[in-house]
């Protein structure tokens, strides 16, 4: 046993001595999380975003359309010409711009189709929330003209239909007659207070996934690299069964991957506050089961190819793959129902279930059970591929 | 210029018989446009579980309105053809059983109309709806609470229109009054009658010329881009593995200078990528009918700019790593997170602006930002040369700081 362990230590002091590999194994990953983590966090930093707007109009109407960008929490209008504004959004400055034709305000007052333009960028989140933000605004503004076109029409002209539409805009203010109130539902009431699941938490889990995933991919070719230089061979003429030696290269893996989980995590808890330790028990079964199937699957791969080479380059491509179909770039109930079965097909995808029962929805060990049960098969089968094709020599 | 190109030859010929790295340099980036494309595809069409429960059950008719305000709300939900290709929605009996699914994750949110919402609205007192959401589906319970907002939206107009109406004619006509069932009537129907607030619409003012992109347009851009940077991982292999088996020594003795040996050896990653580029771009635009835009010329440059940078990380990579395990190391996190800052899985445009700039930190996002000016907007080459004279620095750089290297470890 001690001669196991001594093997698994070698592949992490290797890894330690190397500097280049140190920053692949802590400093990159940390990097990455970080930035997205910090990115996606956002949300209540105080940053906001510039919506670039051309009011062409300038009148009480088109200003409506200015403080409701004002108003949504997270935006702020720039006022801006319809060319610079435009500008922005075709150099890829900005996801879109808002424009207020001239004659909107006439168009409102006259009962005449009115319409306000956005420029945006088809594929981007933050052009679409603002998209609704203006589309509330509008729904507000016709609202108002159709109510002010009745009262006018009752008071015979004796007010002035702008004096109107802002008696009729003040009353949405400071809550509309109808609200919406959100509530966010734990699955433990009595943890609910400490559960406060930041926005960047399903970062802190995909990242911890997928960088368990690669980094165990990758350690795995250290058993190659050791039987090209020679000293596999060198540690058979050793008085070691092969089956130690097995063990040890395994767990070496293991370690590795271990150490990774375990700062991504601390990161992702101390950092940006993601409850990962509000349960730490099926935490880290899970994290444990994860470790397990990645290692294992890494050590199959090795037992697949031929060379090293081989191995370092599908590393990235086969834990990039698991990482995309298992959800960990981006939330997977966003996907078609299709993609969501073929998520449960890849370890990943069962990691970031039972991650994300625990960690985010605040469920207990009865979430992790099944997730570990695939998790663990995956590393027995893979395991026992891996290990009785690898050669040694 | 004969030895270069015979060193640059020589390669090519090892790795065309490599069978591996021709797999993951033109098999897996077909692989993962095709994933990408139908996953991401069915972005618009997925079935988000949501909930809706109705604990109104009131009977106090708007004034005006044939159904309680709150049946209006429900069926409008549940006859949208919008709302059907995006959300599953389900009636609920209860709030607890909305909350239990969402407990377990069966559902991304839910409604709850509240009891005394039908009163509520009819008398025009502030009301609540309120939205149930899961943590761990927070994009989805987000987009299901802008849904409810919009809904609100209507409601709120019909509430404002009522109480405007009322309030002014009151102040200023009180004869008018006489007829207030009436009036108030119609200030209800004028806000919720069919196409009542289309009064002003929101119009999608397409920047002039430029084409939409569907996700597998987008993903087979960055997916190619993203591969174009293995070569800088097969590049370094080879120049370490010739130091490890001394053939680069006994290249050294020949009579070609250093500098020829290296340059053939970076030509051959070069040129490796041209045609892995070549490849791609012919099978993701006849196969798969990726968009990549009319101008062919600027495109095919910014990959040979993409591939100058690529070479220039091979040099460094070589340099850094002595061992291939190293190199493999380095190399694959620096493509990844190349692809990932540059774009490659999802576009960098959905995030917050301020990280947005970390994408010219990414050789993949500056060929991505030339390579989708040209697909989306008609650029050519007077408008993307930016990203063209980037990725040259970058390349220089690389190659600069990696000869450094090579020059001051030996």
């Amino acid at each position: 046993m001690r001669r196991i362990l001594a093997m698994a230590g070698l592949n992490l002091t290797q890894i330690l001595r190397d500097r280049s590999e140190l920053m692949g194994l802590i400093g990159l990953p940390l990097l990455l999380t970080a930035v997205f983590g910090a990115a996606f966090g956002a949300g209540d930093t105080g940053r906001e975003m510039k919506v670039p707007v051309a009011d062409l109009d300038g009148s009480v109407y088109s200003e409506r359309v200015v403080t409701a960008i004002d108003d949504a929490k997270g935006y702020s209008p720039q006022r801006l010409s319809e060319w610079a504004a435009r500008k922005l959004v075709a150099d890829g400055e900005a996801p879109v711009a808002v424009i207020v034709p001239k004659g909107f305000g006439e168009r409102i007052e006259d009962d005449v189709k009115a319409r306000i333009y956005v420029v945006r960028d088809p594929g981007s989140a933050n052009a679409q929330a603002v998209v609704q933000i203006i589309d509330g605004a509008a729904t507000r503004i016709a609202a108002n003209a159709e109510a002010s076109r009745i009262a006018e029409g009752a008071l015979g002209g004796t007010e002035e239909f702008a004096h109107l539409f802002t008696y009729a805009d003040d009353l949405w203010s400071p809550d509309p007659p109808v609200g919406v109130e959100s509530r966010v539902v734990a699955a433990s009431t009595a943890r609910a207070n400490e559960l406060k699941a930041p926005p960047n938490t399903q970062y802190s889990l995909g990242f911890t996934v997928f960088f368990v995933m690669m980094i165990a991919l990758s350690s795995a070719g250290g058993i190659l690299e050791e039987r090209e230089l020679g000293t596999l061979s060198r540690l058979l003429a050793a008085p070691l069964h092969r089956a130690q030696i097995l063990a040890g290269k395994t767990l070496g893996v293991a370690l590795v991957a271990s150490v990774e989980a375990a700062m991504l995590v601390g990161f992702g808890a101390f950092v940006f506050g993601v409850p990962w330790g509000s349960d730490p028990l099926p935490v880290a079964m899970l994290l444990f089961s994860l470790i397990a199937a990645a290692t294992g699957i890494g050590v199959m791969l090795s037992a697949m190819v031929r060379t090293r080479d081989q191995l370092a380059a599908l590393t990235p491509i086969v834990s990039t793959a698991l990482a995309m179909l298992g959800g960990c770039y981006w939330p997977i109930e966003i996907t078609s129902p299709f993609m969501q079965k073929i998520a449960l097909l890849t370890p990943t995808g069962w990691a970031m279930r039972g991650l994300k029962d625990v960690v985010a929805r605040g469920m207990g060990i009865e979430a992790v059970l099944v997730p570990c049960a695939v998790l663990l098969g995956v590393a027995v089968v893979t395991l026992a591929v891996g290990t009785t094709r690898l050669r040694l020599e | 210029m004969a030895r270069l190109w015979h060193i640059a030859v020589k390669d090519l010929q090892v790795w065309r018989r490599d069978f591996t790295a021709m797999g993951i340099l033109l098999g897996m980036p077909l692989v993962l446009i095709f994933i990408l494309g139908s996953a991401l595809g069915g972005a618009m069409e997925s079935n988000i579980k949501v909930g809706v429960v109705d604990l109104s059950r009131g009977h106090a008719t708007a004034a005006g309105g044939e159904k309680p305000p709150s049946d209006e709300l429900v069926s409008g939900m549940l006859e949208s053809k919008r709302l059907a290709d995006l959300f599953d929605i389900q009636q609920l009996p209860s709030e607890r059983i909305a909350r239990t699914l969402i407990r377990e994750g069966k559902l991304a949110a839910a409604l709850v109309i509240p009891a005394g919402f039908d009163e509520d609205v009819a008398s025009g007192r502030a009301v609540n709806l309120v939205v149930l959401k899961d943590p761990g589906s927070q994009t989805a319970s987000g987009i299901w609470e802008s849904v409810v907002n919009a809904f609100a939206t209507q409601f709120s107009a019909a509430s404002v229109s009522v109480r405007t109406v009322v309030e002014t004619v009151q102040r200023g006509n009180p004869l008018a009054m006489r007829g207030a069932g009436a009036l108030v009537a119609r200030a209800v129907e004028a806000v919720t009658a069919e196409d009542a607030l289309d009064g002003v619409s929101v119009v999608d003012a397409r920047a002039k010329g430029v084409t939409p992109v569907t996700p597998i347009d987008y993903y087979g851009l960055s997916m190619v881009a993203m591969f174009l940077m293995f070569g800088a991982m097969f590049g370094a292999f080879s120049t370490i593995k010739e130091n490890r088996e001394q053939t680069m020594n006994r290249l050294l003795t020949t009579p070609s200078p250093r500098a020829v040996i290296v340059g053939g050896k970076m030509l051959s990653v070069f040129m490796l990528g041209m045609v892995q580029f070549a490849i791609l771009y012919l099978c993701t635009r006849f196969m798969f009918g990726v968009e990549w835009g009319r101008n062919l010329g600027a495109t095919v440059v910014l990959a040979a700019a993409q591939m100058a940078a690529v070479t220039g990380l091979a040099t460094l990579i070589a340099a850094f790593a002595r061992t291939e395990r190293a190199a493999g190391g380095i190399g694959s996190l620096i493509v990844q997170i190349q692809a990932l800052l540059g774009g490659a899985f999802f576009s960098i445009s959905t995030l917050p602006q301020w990280v947005q700039p970390v994408r010219y930190f990414s050789v993949v996002g500056w060929a991505m930002e030339g390579w989708s000016a040209i697909q989306t907007r008609g650029a050519g080459l007077a408008e993307v040369w930016p990203s063209i004279v980037a990725l040259l620095i970058i390349a220089a750089v690389l190659f600069g700081v990696g000869v450094w290297r090579t020059e001051a470890s030996r």
